[in-house]
């Protein structure tokens, strides 16, 4: 018995001996040789902040990176984090490795602009905003624009309400968040003058779900029917919200239509897959530069699920809303035409224009 | 003699065979990933440990990642050498991070001067909301368990408060606070990492822990307090003092650690600041064997793993990141039957005694 057992134990240090040897021995018998393919590809890798399966902002990213590596010649990779503290070497780890591009999806401003400034030479570029006073010339910092792919919400939802109150759950009150809600809230009074605009912010807490639930239970009890959440995850509660109350939301960033079938009338899209592609696309062309750069519904950044042939609600929702859906689907494209075509200013938060004081 | 320093080695062979143990069960899973495992492992440990010119050094930034899971790691270990299960290192952590992030930019100090101060007052931070569980336990008998997890939660919502409005620098979407000022800042070794002073602080910290709890009377009065209350008692040890001192300690190990993540390498405190490196310190300390030493080594193993899942297998093989994250669970899951390894390592032990004492016998027959 003593002997079987020392036995075992013995293994285990042999186990562990063979285990120590192979290691280095592998590593110098097998150096590590670049496979080296005929036509050089640009290679390119996405640092995200927290892993891939948010429904939202992130998978969005991930999806200009697909897409990128299907349709550019690019090998593109993503490198998934798990928090704050892992940002930094991801990002290190990235540039170690010889990318010809670096993006970080919305990673900590200075962390950036100090890793732009320490390697010069390296491509670097962010598809969400950097919120930085100026950017080095080898950071490139995409702005999405939504207020009027907002304001089109608003109309939306100005028409289908049935309460003449409405609400909006916003993840925090910053400006940039402001930019969804006062241009929502303008399209809402714009098509019901008369109807009320309940908002709750949440405080800068984009990751809970709970919180978003009972926010807009707090809303739908107030009265509203309808609900914009502009939360991230939080948002999750706010579209299960309206399942529970048997309401509406407007799903964001991606499409979300399908989260609550029926019950989320339609997304509004703010394309990070798109500023991911264009970035990409700007260092295969040579075209890259740095600075920040500016779309909106104008260049396709920004839209809704709708504009994509989302028919989830249109097949699921009830039908005294369905029946409304082709009178308003008229109704944003005319004004959608308006306000590309200059004609129609819609308030943003960010600038501040006369358009917002009337929102306030 | 021979068989008590052998026995000594028992700190690093129990963990050193878990760690065997683990790695031998997780290529099973690697397996599965079509992977041939001797290539996972040289690539998740060079990429953890590996280091090819100086300022491109994975073992630096392993370095740099293991400083606050050594602190933490020990806080642990006092507060378990002690006799108290605490698991409160996450909150004593955010909150010694929030104070370091608050009184770097908000008061100004010359260099040294300023970087030792904050320090000071994040431990004290740390301290201050570790001695809460203590004197809830001493004078009403509060399972600091259930205490630390309560207030962990608290100062994870906390941390978030002070970031989003007290502390918020600009209306940018994620919430950050001022860059704290470059008097404060913790210097760093090398370009490539923030390997800095802050691995130095934690590496003498953990020989000041060790020299405390085995070298010092009152170190030795909390182990004594820790191992058996009652008997402490009868040798007439205020086992009440030792419980509240050892919480205040490990409060502001924990809070040091936070303080020195913020100094040394993220320079300001964001928003989703918590991610748990309190809980890893505790793991830290189970797999070091509640010792300063093992805290430290195991420290840099559990960071450079994490690492090399990230940046080599997830990069590399196309392995997902988690297996780092299951292959340290492993490993936990094996340091728990640490009494199977104990058993035979006693039994290998006195037979390579024998062994021994026979060969020295031989030479003078």
């Amino acid at each position: 018995m003593k002997r079987s057992l020392s036995l075992v134990t013995g293994a285990l240090v042999a186990a562990s001996l063979v285990l120590s040897a192979c290691a280095p021995a592998a590593s110098t018998a097998a150096p590590e040789v670049e496979p080296t393919a005929e036509t050089p590809k640009t290679t390119c890798a996405l640092i995200t902040p927290n892993p891939r399966g948010d429904r939202s902002f992130i998978d969005s990213a991930v999806r200009g990176i697909e897409r990128a590596n299907a349709e550019l010649p690019v090998d593109c990779d993503i490198i998934e984090t798990n928090g704050v503290a892992e940002h930094e070497s991801a990002m290190r780890g990235a540039i170690q490795k010889g990318y010809d591009l670096i993006m970080g999806l919305a990673l900590d401003a200075k962390l950036m602009t100090d890793l732009a400034a320490e390697f010069p030479d390296q491509k670097f570029g962010s598809p969400s905003e950097v919120f930085a006073e100026t950017l080095p010339a080898n950071l490139v910092s995409y702005q999405i624009d939504v207020h009027q792919s907002s304001f089109l919400v608003g109309l939306i939802v100005g028409k289908l309400t049935t309460t003449k109150t409405v609400g909006a759950v916003v993840g925090g009150d910053a400006p940039s968040l402001n930019q969804f809600y006062y241009g929502y809230k303008q399209g809402v009074l714009e098509v019901c003058p008369d109807c009320t605009v309940l908002v709750s912010y949440l405080g800068f807490d984009f990751s809970n779900p709970t919180l978003g639930l009972e926010t807009a239970k707090g809303l739908y009890d107030k009265g509203a029917d309808i609900v914009y959440q502009v939360a991230g995850r939080s948002g999750e509660g706010v579209l299960e919200a309206a399942a529970q109350a048997d309401k509406f939301a407007i799903g964001v960033d991606s499409n979300q239509d399908f989260i609550q079938p029926g019950h989320v009338i339609t997304s509004m899209i703010k394309r990070v897959d798109m500023t991911t592609y264009l970035t990409i696309q700007s260092v295969v062309e040579g075209k890259f530069e740095g600075g920040f750069k500016r779309l909106g519904m104008a260049d396709g950044a920004a839209g809704l699920s709708w504009d994509e042939g989302s028919t989830t609600f249109a097949d699921e929702g009830p039908d005294a809303m369905t029946a409304m859906l082709p009178e308003v689907q008229t109704l944003v494209e005319d004004y959608r035409t308006k306000i590309l075509a200059g004609e129609f200013e819609v308030c943003d938060a960010l600038s501040e224009t006369d358009v917002c004081a009337a929102l306030k | 003699m021979t068989h008590d320093r052998l026995k000594r080695l028992d700190a690093f062979l129990i963990p050193i065979l878990a760690v065997l143990s683990g790695l031998v069960v997780s290529v099973i899973l690697v397996l599965l990933t079509d992977t041939p495992p001797v290539e996972a492992y040289r690539i998740l440990f060079v990429a953890g440990f590996g280091c090819n010119e100086l300022t491109r050094c994975a073992l630096f930034t392993t370095l740099e990642r293991a400083t606050p899971l050594i602190l933490t790691g020990l806080s642990a270990v006092v507060a378990f050498r002690s006799g108290m299960f605490s698991i409160g290192q996450e909150g004593q952590y955010l909150l010694g991070a929030v104070m370091a992030a608050w009184l770097g930019y908000a008061i100004q100090l010359p260099p040294v001067i300023h970087p030792l101060f904050i320090m000071i007052m994040s431990m004290l931070a740390g301290a201050a909301y570790g001695w809460v569980p203590g004197v809830l336990r001493v004078k009403l008998g509060v399972n600091e368990l259930l205490v630390t997890i309560v207030l962990n939660a608290i100062a994870v919502l906390f941390a978030e408060y002070m970031v989003q409005f007290p502390l918020r620098a600009d209306a940018g979407a994620v919430a950050h606070s001022p860059v704290i000022d470059a008097s404060a800042q913790l210097p760093t070794f090398l370009p490539g990492s923030k390997w800095g002073i802050g691995f130095v602080i934690a590496v003498l910290t953990a020989y000041a822990v060790y020299v405390y709890l085995w070298r010092s009377t009152p170190g030795y009065e909390q182990r004594m307090a820790g191992q058996s209350k009652r008997f402490a008692l009868f040798g007439g040890i205020p086992s009440d003092n030792a419980a509240i001192r050892a919480m205040l300690i490990s409060g502001a190990l924990a809070g040091l650690a936070g303080s020195i993540e913020i100094l040394g390498v993220h320079r300001r405190i964001m928003s989703a600041f918590s991610v748990g490196l309190g809980f890893d310190g505790l793991s830290v300390a189970i797999l070091g064997q509640s010792h300063p030493l093992g805290v430290a080594i195991v420290a840099i193993l559990f960071a450079g793993v994490r690492l090399g899942a990230q940046l080599g297998l997830q990069l590399e093989a196309q392995i997902p990141r988690e297996l780092g994250g299951t292959i340290i669970g492993l490993i936990i899951l094996f340091v728990a039957l640490r009494k199977f390894y104990e058993g035979n390592l006693d039994r290998l032990r006195d037979w390579l005694v024998r062994r021994f004492n026979r060969g020295q016998a031989r030479p003078e027959r």
